[in-house]
């Protein structure tokens, strides 16, 4: 040990040079914030649906005036999926009500609940899909929403209510839908694929080995690589589960990475030319990048909604129901289209979402007969048992 | 002077903080982590608190946890002996330039170092993507473009950059204090240059090469954000294995397994090491 | 390469005790040459890359579409990372002050000799510099969650991790390394002053605080800004002991180049190294003007 400490002794002696010179500086950024004030904020003119719209952008607010500002808390702790939350809601939300909105983000259900099932999370709204929301209501780790404090529910279109997740709309409220299917370059691809084997199958991936990217989502990737060979996505018997370990396995070779992140840049950039992949993120591929196609395989692909839903035991829960009453706004609903590409449950907001969104609609909603070939993630009875095939698959 | 008592209690009051503050928020959550290795697992993923040996018997069953600790290890290992082959001659070169050349040398080092840690490896993807700045150059004068992005190449690449500095410095601060004459009166006594290097060089700045390997293997060995964003499906090491056990697929008591035995490996190891280096310059210079 | 070759041989006339074998074997002095260029072309591209791409107005991928300032603009507007790099440097300055008092009071205490607990204590304390982040960083996350859940069962109290957690978990890894550098002052420190000051009839106290303490200070503040370096620079024990809405500049750059990635990375990272680089090269031109004066 004493050659290491006094090897340590001798590095550092020469370190204190360079923490000198970091210790430093590391103050430039702060310089940057004393110089940013002098910068206007610029939200309100940043979103366009705010300002294209006045008609709906002048009745929504009105709900607002119900609100009582006594009982808002100074902070509201949301924990989001990555950039699913404009990034200019949390300015106008603190701007209306006085309450600041701090965003984490996460890139999987499972790593939200986590965190969520740990304990003292801090967090006050959270955003589950719909098999997160059954399991983490059956565990008591959710509160009951007061409606009468989101009168916006009424802008819910319908047939997004009531899903066999949460059938009374006890625990959440639905956010944004999509599907999970398979973008592809076109210009690569080719022929275009209409099955999941060109993700599965090692003579069609293998041709786009390196340029391939799977979801980084157990629940996602496995239930792929079941409807792949032929198994139920929700299934839990220990075969079919096999099954699909086996595919993941035979697949991993080929793949970049398991992304569910930045799909969309690496789609736009040609980093990856084939992935699986939500409808939202490939939406927004599309927009810079016009050979990005997208298909539902034959097998079927997935069809999912995420909600807001509020943790239980928090003390902010009137805020946190507020805040959902700001997100089912028209205007703001459509702003999270717009920046989601994800599709709205706000039947008010649909006729506000940006023209290019609606361009691609013809491409990301599901047809009546695509329609059929999508399904629901179910939460199983074990819910370790996909964490474990999926732990053995990254890690193989 | 004080009296011996005086001066152990005041030792025993000067070393209190130090030891209340590592005992809480250094040794008992290392011991914690023992105890939740010793634990099972509830349905929902949750620690259940019921004791098992299970982690145990599941760990040294687990093929794919010895493939990952073995790619870590050798990733660390061949990151050592590149950056040490590296750093020899360049601390080498630095410390047999006039003095006032040296500190710019040294500066010249650490310069890149003073921005942000992961922005570096970042630099790394924008260098190495399939679209990235080297294929379009290589594109341009009409190469075959490389694919190392997302595989453990570019881990270790961006790795050996990474830790250079840590290799260097120690190696410099051992070759700056190197009595050069000594060298000169090696070879007056008719040894070679190899042999002088060896004799006497080398056991000298052993201290130094010691350092630096400790230095660069330990992070490297344990590393997650640099396989995190550069190693995609193929450069999956030790720290994400923890990372998906803590984090993403939660099982923290089989999570917690895997970090008492690496971390037990990783100390067995590097004491091996110091006893064999000891022992390499005991029988240089004996006494 | 011509000036270098020119300087050498100048060396070689101005200390003829240095290396023999370079005078007789240039190719030997080639290769130490040809690596050093190529070792700091290796360390120096990345950041050249990095700092041309903060001009370019391609919004991702490395083709290059024209000049911008945009991504400088946008860093001035962008209050999130503002937020960040603020909070970094409270934690640092916090966890770096804590860290220094009690990394000094423990070289203090090793420096005194054949007291009980002092061989374990001595080598317990440079545990947390052989432990890799990881490790340290899950322990600190199972540790922080249990404990809070105790309170909270316990006690009622309803506490997250955050910034709390982070300069606890950032002073428990500086304390090693604080204490490492001022013992080493503490070594060359040379005890009979203090036996000196004794028999002029100073207490203890005024002995510590008028002549140990100024001549110890270089070490401390050494250990300090150590401390602080690598507060800032941490990643992997924040990004696990932090709690909601805590971010600093590693944990945000992280998220950023996980989700989105922006070239205003780019720009505030040749910010980072204009900042320190125009330092080191004040200290350096300082340093010349104090040592030739």
């Amino acid at each position: 040990m004493t050659k290491l400490r006094l090897s340590l002794l001798a590095f550092l002696l020469i370190g204190l040079l360079a923490a000198c010179g970091e210790g430093a500086a590391t103050t430039a950024p702060t310089a940057n914030t004393a110089a940013a004030p002098t910068v206007a904020p610029t939200y309100e003119v940043d979103d366009p649906a705010v300002t294209d719209v006045p008609a709906a952008a002048t009745t929504a607010p009105a709900s607002g005036g119900a609100v009582d500002p006594s009982k808002l808390s100074p902070e509201l702790r949301v924990f989001a999926w990555g950039e699913y939350i404009p990034e200019d809601v949390p300015a106008k939300f603190e701007e209306e009500f006085g309450v600041k909105v701090t965003i984490d983000t996460y890139s999987s259900n499972e790593e939200m609940a986590a965190k969520i099932r740990a304990g003292n999370s801090g967090y006050d709204l959270i955003m589950p899909s719909d098999y997160m929301v059954a399991l983490l209501a059956e565990g008591g780790y959710l509160a009951a929403i007061n409606p009468a404090n989101i009168p916006n529910l009424a802008n819910l279109n319908p047939e997004n209510l009531g899903l066999y997740y949460d059938p009374a709309n006890t625990f959440s409220v639905p956010y944004m839908w999509g599907t999970t299917g398979i973008a592809y370059d076109k210009t690569v691809v080719t022929p275009a694929p209409d099955s999941w084997a060109v993700l599965f199958d090692p003579a069609q991936v293998g041709q786009y080995k390196g340029r391939v990217s799977m979801l980084n989502d157990e629940r996602e990737a496995i239930g792929a690589a079941l409807r792949f060979v032929g198994n139920d996505i929700n299934s839990t018997t220990p075969a079919d589960l096999e099954a699909a370990k086996a595919a993941l396995l035979a697949q991993k070779p080929f793949l970049a990475k398991y992304n569910s992140d930045n799909v969309y840049q690496d789609l736009a950039s040609g980093e990856v030319v084939l992935a699986q992949s939500w409808s939202g993120y490939t939406g927004l591929a599309m927009v810079d990048n016009p050979n990005i196609e997208w298909v539902i395989p034959k097998e079927g692909g997935v069809i999912w909604q995420d909600t807001m839903a509020i943790v239980s035991g928090t003390p902010n829960q009137y805020t946190a129901e507020v805040f959902i009453d700001f997100m089912l706004r028209p205007e703001i609903g459509a702003s999270v289209a717009d920046f989601t590409y994800f599709l709205t449950p706000n039947t008010k907001a649909e006729p506000l979402v940006s023209p290019e969104l609606q361009a691609l609609y013809a491409k990301l909603v599901p047809d009546a007969a695509t329609r059929t070939r999508l399904e629901w993630l179910r939460k199983g009875d074990n819910a370790t048992l996909y964490s474990d095939i999926w732990a053995a698959v990254k890690s193989e | 002077m004080l009296s011996a008592r005086t001066e152990h209690r005041r030792a025993w009051w000067q070393a209190s903080p130090a030891m209340i503050w590592l005992g809480l928020f250094f040794l008992a959550p290392l011991v914690l982590i023992v105890l939740y290795s010793f634990q099972s697992r509830a349905s929902d993923g949750t620690v259940a608190w019921t004791w098992t040996l299970e982690n145990y018997a599941k760990l040294l069953r687990d093929g794919s946890f010895w493939r990952t600790l073995w790619l870590s290890t050798w990733i660390a290992l061949v990151v050592t002996l590149i950056t040490l082959l590296i750093s020899y001659p360049l601390a080498y070169f630095m410390a047999t330039r006039p003095k006032r050349w040296r500190s710019a040398l040294l500066f010249a080092v650490m310069l890149p170092f003073w921005t942000n840690f992961l922005v570096r490896i970042y630099a790394w993807k924008v260098l190495l993507g399939n679209n990235g700045v080297i294929n379009q150059v290589l594109a341009g004068v009409g190469l075959e473009p490389i694919a190392i992005i997302n595989s453990q190449w570019a881990v270790l690449l961006a790795l050996v950059y990474g830790e250079l500095p840590y290799m260097i410095l120690p190696l410099y601060a051992a070759l700056e204090r190197f009595d050069w004459t000594q060298m000169e009166a090696a070879h007056d006594l008719g040894a070679g240059r190899v042999q002088a290097f060896t004799r006497i060089m080398l056991p000298q700045t052993l201290a130094g090469i010691t350092a630096g390997a400790i230095l660069v293997f330990v992070p490297t060995v344990g590393t997650f954000a640099v396989s995190d964003i550069l190693g995609g499906t193929d450069g999956f090491m030790i720290g994400n294995l923890l990372d998906l056990h803590f984090r993403s697929t939660p099982n923290w008591p089989y999570g917690a397994a895997i970090s008492m035995l690496f971390m037990l490996l990783l100390l067995g190891a590097i004491a091996l090491y110091l006893k064999a280096t000891r022992e390499e310059t005991d029988g240089e210079n004996p006494g | 390469m011509a000036k270098t070759l020119a300087d050498q041989h100048i060396q070689t006339k101005r200390r003829r005790s240095r290396p023999v074998a370079r005078r007789r074997l240039p190719w030997g002095a080639w290769a130490l040459t040809l690596n050093a260029v190529v070792a700091y072309t290796f360390l120096y591209a990345p950041i050249i890359i990095l700092v041309l791409f903060s001009f370019n107005a391609a919004k991702f991928g490395a083709e290059w579409q024209g000049f911008t300032t945009q991504w400088y603009s946008d860093l001035f507007a962008d209050r999130r990372l503002q937020a960040a790099a603020i909070t970094s440097v409270q934690i640092a300055g916090v966890s770096t002050v804590i860290a220094t008092v009690i990394g000094t009071l423990a070289a203090l205490a090793l420096e005194k000799q054949g007291w009980g607990g002092r061989r374990a204590f001595d080598s317990g304390l440079y545990l947390p510099v052989i432990i890799p982040d990881i490790v340290m960083a899950v322990s600190l996350l199972g540790f922080f969650t249990l404990a809070f859940r105790g309170l909270q069962t316990w006690l009622g109290l309803n506490i997250q991790m955050g910034l709390l957690t982070v300069i606890i978990a950032h002073v428990a890894f500086n304390i090693s390394f604080v204490t490492v550098v001022v013992r080493t002052s503490l070594a060359n420190f040379d005890r009979r002053l203090e036996e000196a000051a004794a028999d002029l009839g100073a207490t203890p106290w005024q002995t510590f605080w008028r002549i140990k303490l100024p001549l110890i200070a270089p070490g401390i503040i050494g250990g300090a800004l150590l401390a602080f370096t690598l507060s800032l620079d941490d990643f992997v024990v924040t990004f696990f002991a932090r709690g909601p809405g805590l971010n600093t500049m590693t944990t945000e750059v992280y998220g950023r180049i996980k989700k989105f990635i922006s070239p205003e990375i780019n720009a505030i990272s040749t910010l980072m190294l204009l900042a320190s680089s125009s330092l080191v090269l004040a200290s350096l031109w300082m340093q010349r003007r104090q040592t030739s004066s």
